[in-house]
């Protein structure tokens, strides 16, 4: 398991690390996360049945005004939440409720997006991740949320960004959702876990830096090679 | 006619906002680095108890407290609309998660206690029944020959996984004050009075296993406050 990451500067030398020093790791990397993904999913799908009963269960009680103050229908120990059932309402107008209304809105354009790039429709495709990205700025105003909440849409708008109009691939989309998933399963996540999606995001062939923070990498780069060279030629 | 119940006719003396978590042992090693950090937050911090499990101290009109498998600040009589409360509270308690490695929670709870003064116990009662909050029996039961008093309510209102309790009671207190001899303390009364009233206590909880991932403190806390208000208010006036 590769190391977490502390701060900014560790996160972008160990996503170069990634991206430009070694392919082979970055598709590994890629294939781990399918086989993850495909093993999140079971469990996901797994959970999702036992919530199904728990729910149909506790359907009567959900309705239900008990008259007894100290008995405990609710939260039984070890249950998992899920995080709609741990707000009190989600339909306030606060920043978390806009993410509740907005990112399935974002995810079911790009699952759009991506059942037309399957039907080789690229102009619907492309529609499709145009609105998605619209919508993206108004979870981009939700960041006071958090650090890493924040570091994940900052990340997912400047990949958008650095796209420049050519549509994103069924791979690409498929990782956005994926992490857009994660937020609404996480909206707390942590600056790490928002590094880890960001590489994932970089895997799949986007870039969630700006262009102009690489330019600038290149020219620090450029003066330390001049360095190297006059320090040389003086030796 | 306003309502028995107006809430704005009480005064809000106590507001809790309360964690839960598996026990962290951490808090032997780390409780000094919390408080610490909480100084720098707060430097009007002042300590009110220590001891291995359990450490108070008040900022400003705010108690904090942290114990093995429990955080909470604690606000009497606070200004409304909560607003120090409401930023100080999940700012402390992320604190304590951060120190102590609290990685879920096992509840997240708020608390309000409202108090209203009347005349006598009776008064207060007779309040409390005009409500019609459940039938009183008409005739002579238990062979009482006076109207009942204290009366006291307590219903749970249960969700997936949000639990709200409300209780409702008259009651009376007793202060007992009498100023220790000595020097300095001269100046001091006695004071031994009742206090008659209606309290309205409302905890609204989520129970269950919630990873920090999940949990927005802030988001939590401002969504319980805005439910309590607008809920407890069109339950109480009906």
């Amino acid at each position: 398991m590769p190391a977490r990451v502390t701060n900014l500067a560790e996160f972008r030398a160990r996503k170069e690390e990634t991206s430009l020093g070694d392919r082979d790791l970055a598709s590994e990397t890629q294939r781990e996360r399918t086989n993850v993904g495909a093993l999140r999913e079971e469990g996901a799908q797994a959970r999702r049945a036992a919530r199904t009963e728990t729910s149909i269960n506790d359907e009567p009680l959900a309705s239900r005004v008990t008259a007894v103050p100290y008995l405990s229908v609710v939260g039984r120990a070890g249950a998992e939440l899920r995080v709609a059932d741990i707000y009190p309402d989600l339909s306030a107008g606060s920043s978390l409720a806009i993410v509740f209304k907005v990112v399935p809105d974002v995810v079911a354009r790009l699952h759009l997006a991506r059942e037309s790039l399957v039907q080789e429709n690229l102009i619907a495709a492309d529609d499709n991740v145009c609105h998605a990205r619209a919508l993206l700025t108004e979870l981009f105003c939700c960041r006071d949320l958090g650090d890493g909440f924040g570091m994940l849409i900052n990340g997912l708008m400047i990949a958008f960004e650095n796209r420049r109009g050519i549509p994103l691939e069924a791979t690409q989309v498929q990782s956005v959702v994926s992490s857009l998933e994660r937020l609404l399963r996480e909206p707390a996540l942590d600056v790490n876990d928002a590094a880890d999606e960001l590489l994932a995001l970089d895997s799949s062939g986007l870039q969630t830096d700006p262009a102009e923070l690489d330019a600038l990498a290149d020219l620090d780069r450029g003066e330390d090679e001049e360095k190297v060279t006059t320090t040389a030629r003086e030796g | 006619m306003p309502s028995s119940f107006d809430l704005n006719a009480f005064q809000l003396e106590n507001a809790a906002f309360e964690i839960r978590y598996p026990m962290a042992l951490l808090l032997w090693d780390r409780s000094g680095q919390l408080w610490t950090e909480c100084q720098k937050k707060w430097p009007e911090l002042v300590a009110l108890h220590a001891e291995p499990a359990k450490t108070v101290f008040r900022a400003n009109k705010n108690e904090l407290a942290c114990e093995l498998a429990t955080a909470r600040i604690i606000a009497r009589f606070p200004e409304r609309p909560l607003k120090e409360f409401s930023e100080q509270g999940p700012e402390f308690l992320n604190m304590v998660c951060k120190h102590l490695e609290v990685d879920s929670l096992a509840r997240i709870g708020l608390r309000l206690i409202f108090f209203r003064a009347h005349e006598s116990a009776e008064k207060a009662a007779a309040t409390l029944l005009e409500g019609n909050l459940v039938r009183i029996p008409v005739g002579q039961y238990f062979k009482a020959t006076k109207e009942p008093t204290l009366p006291e309510y307590a219903i749970q209102f249960n969700g997936n996984a949000l639990q709200t309790t409300v209780r409702i009671r008259a009651e009376t207190r007793r202060v007992d004050f009498d100023p220790p001899p000595g020097p300095g303390f001269d100046k001091f009364v006695s004071i031994h009075e009742e206090q008659h009233g209606i309290v309205v206590d409302v905890d609204h909880a989520a129970i269950g296993t919630m990873s920090l991932k999940q949990v927005l403190l802030r988001e939590w806390l401002a969504q319980a406050l805005h439910v309590l208000r607008r809920d407890l208010v069109s339950f109480l006036e009906k």
